[in-house]
């Protein structure tokens, strides 16, 4: 007996819950209320959404500029820049070695040193015609730090070029004194 | 008023590098002062000079070109070079046009505006 008590009051109440329910539904001030809410919370989700999105958009425009530039401009000359080392250290290695071997008399080698040293200078001028410049026209600040990097290894070369006693010259030295310009700049590149 | 630059070059060196070197220089020829006056000074570039590389530029005249601008100093600071091989005076000739504009870039990277930057800003309004 007590079991079926038990279960007819479960019944009962379930039936009193479906009974307010509905008599809620058909409620006008209710059904109101419910309009209201339903509107005002799809009203702070589209809100939410909204806000959302101008932050994300904010956000990223700054990611977004540097992606460009990086793809754009970066990713198609990052092979000139290797390129350009290369051909700079090479450059220099070959005219010490060429300068090392060379007889004739002193007027003859400054002749040669300076034909040489002018190849080197004229390949950095070009490089930052080509390349500098156009990262001068996304972000000048860094151009000028890369510019200063470009007119220490022209310094390092010049230094090398010109000193009377080539033969006392550390080429593994050198190499890595070009190497670390080299770091250098590619973590200036970085930066933009 | 003439300057001779060959107490400039380095320890019997036939060129001018370093930016640091050039601001010791540009201390010691007391440009600075010369800056402010109206007067023309004639800098000269000795014989045997194979390289005036842009850092020693920027070092030594720099901030001239900062404080009066690349027109009033091309009137008031001439740059004589007394090379006479005209292959070795030709590339002389570059190295101070480009010292002048390293010098102008470096100017104009302190202003914003222009470029691609720009144009990126632009897009993004």
């Amino acid at each position: 007996m007590t079991k079926i008590d038990s279960l007819q009051i479960i019944i009962d109440s379930l039936e009193n819950v479906i009974k307010t329910t509905t008599l809620e539904n058909h409620s006008d001030n209710t059904n109101r209320v419910n309009v209201w809410r339903t509107v005002l919370s799809s009203g702070i989700i589209i809100l939410l959404f909204i806000v959302e999105r101008i932050i994300t958009y904010w956000a990223s425009k700054k990611s977004r500029k540097r992606e460009f530039i990086h793809n754009v401009i970066l990713k198609t000359c990052i092979h000139d820049v290797r390129d350009f080392f290369k051909e700079f250290y090479g450059g220099l290695k070959s005219s010490i070695d060429y300068i090392k071997q060379y007889s004739g008399t002193v007027d003859q080698i400054q002749l040669e040193k300076n034909f040489k040293l002018n190849e080197l200078k004229e390949l950095k001028v070009q490089f930052d015609h080509e390349f500098i410049s156009l990262i001068r026209s996304v972000n000048k600040s860094q151009a000028i730090k890369l510019t200063d990097v470009l007119n220490r290894i022209e310094d390092k070369a010049t230094i090398s070029l010109t000193d009377d006693n080539l033969l006392s010259i550390d080429m593994n030295k050198l190499e890595n004194e070009i190497n670390e310009l080299k770091a250098e700049f590619f973590l200036e590149i970085y930066k933009i | 008023m003439k300057i001779d630059m060959i107490k400039y070059r380095g320890n019997s060196s036939p060129s001018y590098t370093g930016r640091s070197e050039g601001l010791s220089a540009r201390k010691d020829a007391n440009l600075d002062i010369f800056d402010k006056d109206n007067k023309r000074y004639i800098f000269l570039i000795p014989e045997g000079t194979t390289a005036f590389n842009p850092s020693f530029f920027l070092g030594f005249f720099f901030n001239s070109i900062k404080a009066m601008g690349v027109d009033k100093f091309r009137r008031k600071y001439i740059i004589k070079i007394m090379e006479e091989d005209e292959e070795l005076k030709r590339h002389l000739k570059i190295d101070i046009s480009e010292g002048i504009r390293h010098s102008v870039n470096q100017i104009n990277s302190k202003t914003t505006g222009g470029g691609l930057l720009s144009f990126l800003n632009f897009t993004h309004r």
